[in-house]
């Protein structure tokens, strides 16, 4: 553990230097700066120098460095018998993040480098009190990426989606058609801290490698080759099982007339797996395909998709859901410049190996949307049909959903109105519901001399008929709002109140009132700084429920600062 | 169903088939003729049909020089492509792209990142007629916005509309191309919204990472709560999770998710393509597939059924419930019987039957704290007889999976048969 992090803080060290070498060697040759003047994060010398001594330094300085620090501190109140179903931690709480960001070229040489951490004293916000969040070093030489720290590289749908801690390098010519090789070393941990082996953070070490080659063989016609290896070790538990995963995948795009792409990915994987740690390895393989058509010129873009991804199928650095079988279909179709129709159909299902167990999921899906309805500017409206169906051995359940959507402004107002229905019905008297769905939502902005108002009021509800337990649950909410803006003063601020009411017909009514306030003061230049952002927020939810014993009241009070350092070096 | 598999894959054989000889445009019904057409048109490597008529680059992510890169094919039927040109101020002007002869053109110039370009491209063949030029416009503008603040932004966005149960303003911050499908994700957001009330998450970003075609992932902290509807009970759950982003016309919208999800829990298995690589046990809000919601710990959360993991339960089979040659116990009914499947028996010790898909646990696994493996089971091909303190994990298929822990085998006690005694933690 030592090791690794004298080996971080190596690192970081180093890239946090670089640049100040590379800038280093620019000044000596043609300028003299004290170092104080380096380190003048205010730098406001740069802005009160003539022009003339701006455009010499700002040859020589071609390091540009910002640091981004955003703090608050927040006070917080819970009480009441039940405050234990707070989401808030009690008392006085800080947030600190601080980032800072270099980047600049020399010759043919770009590089960016980040660093952020974050501190804080609330548990609900991190467990961990002083965190790295980002590390990322990126070296750019005209063909050639170097990538370090936290990295991420899309290979492929099925082989490589996610970010890792460790290293990638690239070499891209645009200007030519030679291959785009890449080539990845790294673990999968989630956070910095999991490589530091803190104890709030574990996750088993999943070190992956591997390459990619993209390469357009045509103008019409593109691929991509991509093996990846990732092996898992340093189990936390004993029942934590380890996968030993190589996966293989083909990639590619054809576009063989105008508006129409064929693009698909076929990928297999080899996995050991040490289910846990008195286990067996056991070995299997599997395999995972797609297709997608793409359709697309005036007035209809049609997509049509299949996947079929196996149960022994791993994609432990991809995206895939394994175990399905997948099609679909979309049509949208242009009727005229202001009606679009958009029809779906999609089915999935699992258990490959032995359908009899499947569940066959079915959603056809039918929408329109008619702009300036009735000649009106503004209006959009739209509806949508929806079923969706589950087969299986065990049930079978039938949703259906029906929206009406329609915005338009009246006198100024602009109003944002819907409506739902919805049925649920699974058999066996499992479950038959029907919920019912409203919501208004009316703004305005006005503008005077020197202050805009931004009113507004929120209403929904929902009704939920069980139709098997005869009982209803009913919802409503509301809320209003007031945003004030003094652009003169840099100042604006929001304002809400609401109250929402539950009646659980089988269970606890809920009664939750809501306030949130805040005001933010955003100057253009503050002690020297710009962009600079100081606010103040209040908040308080007060739950009240049937059982007296669940209420709880919160309250909170925040106030921060954010602000941008930018500077030369 | 096979029969709509056997289309789709009947259409891709048949335009495979077609290449070259595709005279009318299948998808736009007839619609197409001779014109001069555009295959395809890529900007800094963004392709056109993602652009939606807005391009928006950020100045901290632009190749060096602010170079921008336009390139793409053009083609007719019955001539040649001539000429194609490009003009980056509202059709004012026009400049000429490298043209090669089978219509590929390439087309570069040094962006100033202050101002914005109204984009157009014509292609002229060899006979005049040129390709429909207004369909080519695209604005292509620069963000001094680095990635970081516009993620924040989306992610508020998308917090917000998911907080207010707006489901067609969360939708349209939905990617089309999200994995697993954005209908897969309308259907499990309505859901949730018909059994949370009162949803609160906070979001507090650890990390983004970016890579050149637009995709950017993002880790981050959550503290969320919701009321249930059914119950009006308040749920609590913190953690971590990671998702990716896909910049779309400037905008970002959700590409695809990891458990812990944030949105779609309630057909979670459907939803989320992976876990965030962590072992914890922090809590973690599930609901499952009776809509019933549920704080698990997050090992459990990952198995099937969002998280339907199951208590830890004994049974006690007393003398009373065993035949001299078996007795079975049916972990989905809790009930004791002598069906043939779903069971466990004892004979003269504790058998698991032949067949059956299992494996076995360390000694002294505690079931309280160890989910039920969703992987590593391997058929037997004999019985698996188990001893008192071992620990075998069983799956059923899809009448779920069961640990089971032997604890006192009272069967073989002479001269009377006491108890036999076993703990299990059963999931479906």
């Amino acid at each position: 553990m030592k090791q690794k992090r004298k080996f971080i803080f190596t690192c970081l060290f180093m890239f946090l230097f670089c640049p100040f070498i590379f800038a280093q060697e620019n000044l000596a040759s043609e300028t003299k700066t004290t170092d104080v003047e380096m380190f003048n994060l205010e730098m406001p010398s740069v802005v009160t120098s003539s022009y003339s001594e701006t455009a010499e330094k700002s040859k020589i300085k071609n390091t540009d460095v910002r640091i981004n620090f955003g703090g608050q501190v927040s006070y917080n109140e819970i009480t009441g018998p039940g405050k234990a179903s707070s989401s808030l931690s009690e008392g006085v709480r800080h947030f600190e993040n601080l980032g800072i960001n270099v980047t600049g070229t020399k010759s043919d040489l770009k590089y960016q480098f980040n660093v952020s951490g974050r501190a804080t004293n609330d548990e609900r916000v991190d467990p961990i009190f002083v965190s790295l969040t980002s590390l990322q070093t990126r070296l750019e030489y005209k063909n050639n990426f170097l990538n370090m720290g936290d990295i991420y590289e899309a290979f492929s749908q099925y082989s490589l989606n996610t970010a890792l801690k460790g290293v990638s390098y690239k070499y891209k010519n645009s200007s030519t058609r030679t291959p785009e090789i890449s080539a990845v070393f790294g673990s999968a941990y989630p956070r910095w801290e999991s490589w530091f082996k803190d104890s709030k953070a574990q996750s088993i070490n999943r070190t992956a490698y591997g390459a990619n080659i993209k390469k357009e063989l045509t103008d019409n016609l593109k691929f991509g080759v991509t093996a990846l290896k990732s092996d898992d070790s340093q189990r936390i538990t004993d029942t934590d099982p380890l996968y030993n995963n190589t996966l293989y995948s083909i990639d590619g795009e054809y576009s063989p007339i105008a508006g129409l792409s064929i693009s698909g990915e076929a990928a297999m994987s080899q996995t050991e797996l040490e289910a846990n740690s008195t286990a067996t390895k056991t070995s299997y393989n599997g395999n995972a395909f797609k297709l997608e058509i793409i359709g697309d010129e005036d007035p209809s873009r049609v997509v049509l998709g299949y996947e079929r991804v196996n149960p022994e199928f791993e994609s432990l650095l991809g995206s895939a859901i394994k175990d399905r079988e997948r099609s679909s279909a979309r049509w949208r179709y242009k009727y005229t410049s202001n009606t679009t129709f958009d029809s779906r159909f999609t089915w999935y299902r699992n258990s490959l190996n032995d359908t009899s167990k499947s569940t066959n999921n079915y959603k056809p899906e039918i929408g329109v949307n008619i702009k300036r309805i009735f000649d009106r500017k503004y209006s959009n409206l739209n509806f949508n049909i929806k079923l969706d169906q589950k087969n299986s051995a065990v049930n079978n359940s039938s949703d259906y959903f029906t929206d009406l959507g329609y915005r338009d402004r009246f006198i100024g107002l602009d109003i944002d109105a819907g409506a739902g229905f919805t049925s649920y019905n699974v058999d066996k008297n499992t479950r038959e519901t029907l919920d019912y769905s409203g919501r208004l939502s009316v703004s305005t902005r006005k503008s005077f001399e020197k202050v805009i108002l931004k009113p507004s009021i929120n209403a929904s509800s929902n009704y939920i008929d069980d139709n098997i337990n005869n009982t209803t649950d009913k919802i409503f909410e509301y809320s209003i709002g007031l945003g004030v803006d003094l652009p003169d003063s840099k100042l604006s601020s929001n304002f809400k109140f609401g109250q929402n009411i539950l009646k659980a017909a089988a269970g606890d009514d809920a009664d939750s009132l809501f306030l949130n306030a805040g005001i933010y003061y955003r100057p253009d230049v503050f002690f020297g700084i710009k962009d600079c952002t100081l606010f103040a927020r209040a908040m308080m939810n007060d739950f009240a429920f049937q059982t007296d014993t669940r209420n709880f009241k919160e309250k909170s009070f925040s106030m921060g600062v954010s602000f941008p350092l930018d500077f030369k070096i | 169903m096979k029969k709509f598999t056997i289309l789709i894959l009947f259409i891709t054989l048949a335009l495979f088939a077609s290449v070259g000889k595709v005279q009318a445009k299948w998808w736009i019904f007839g619609k197409s003729s001779d014109e001069v057409s555009l295959n395809y048109i890529h900007i800094n490597k963004i392709s056109y049909e993602d652009m939606n008529g807005k391009a928006v680059f950020f100045k901290d992510s632009l190749p060096k020089n602010n170079e921008i890169a336009i390139n793409g094919k053009a083609s007719v039927k019955k001539s040649k492509i001539g000429a194609v040109m490009v003009s980056l101020d509202n059709k004012e002007t026009w400049d000429k792209a490298k043209l090669n002869d089978n219509g590929t053109f390439e087309y570069k110039f040094y962006a100033d990142t202050s101002k914005a370009y109204d984009f157009y491209l014509k292609a002229i063949d060899t006979t005049g007629k040129t390709n429909n030029i207004e369909k080519t416009y695209v604005q292509i503008t620069f963000s001094s916005q680095d990635v970081s603040a516009l993620v924040r932004e989306t992610l508020d966005k998308l917090f917000r509309a998911y907080q207010t149960e707006n489901l067609a303003a969360f939708m349209t911050l939905v990617s089309d191309k999200f994995i697993p499908g954005s209908d897969i994700l309308d259907s499990a957001v309505r859901r949730d919204f018909i059994l949370f009330d009162y949803i609160k998450i906070d979001h507090f970003i650890n990390n983004i990472s970016q890579v050149s075609d637009g995709k950017i992932f993002v880790s981050f902290q959550y503290n969320r709560s919701v009321i249930s509807t059914k119950t009006g009970q308040t749920f609590t759950d913190k953690g971590m999770t990671e998702l990716v982003l896909k910049n779309e016309d400037g905008q970002l919208k959700l590409f695809s998710m990891k458990h812990p999800l944030m949105f779609g829990l309630s057909d979670a298995s459907e939803i989320a393509t992976g876990s965030v690589n962590q072992n914890s046990d922090e809590d973690t809000l599930v609901i499952d597939s009776n809509g019933i919601i549920k704080i698990v710990p997050y090992n459990d959360s990952l198995n099937g059924d969002g998280g339907s993991s199951g208590e830890v339960k004994t049974v006690t089979l007393n003398p009373g419930h065993i035949t001299p040659t078996n007795s079975t116990y049916d972990f989905e009914a809790e009930e004791y019987d002598n069906a043939t499947w779903m069971v466990m028996y004892m004979g003269t010790s504790f058998h698991l039957p032949s067949g059956l898909p299992v494996q076995q646990l360390p000694t002294g696994t505690d079931l309280n704290s160890t989910s039920v493996p969703t992987s590593g089971y391997t058929s037997t091909e004999g019985e698996v007889r188990g001893t008192i303190g071992e620990c075998w994990a069983v799956d059923y298929g899809s009448r779920g999976r069961v640990i089971i822990k032997f604890r006192n085998d009272g069967f073989n006690t002479s001269p009377n048969p006491t108890a036999v005694l076993f703990d299990y933690k059963y999931q479906n």
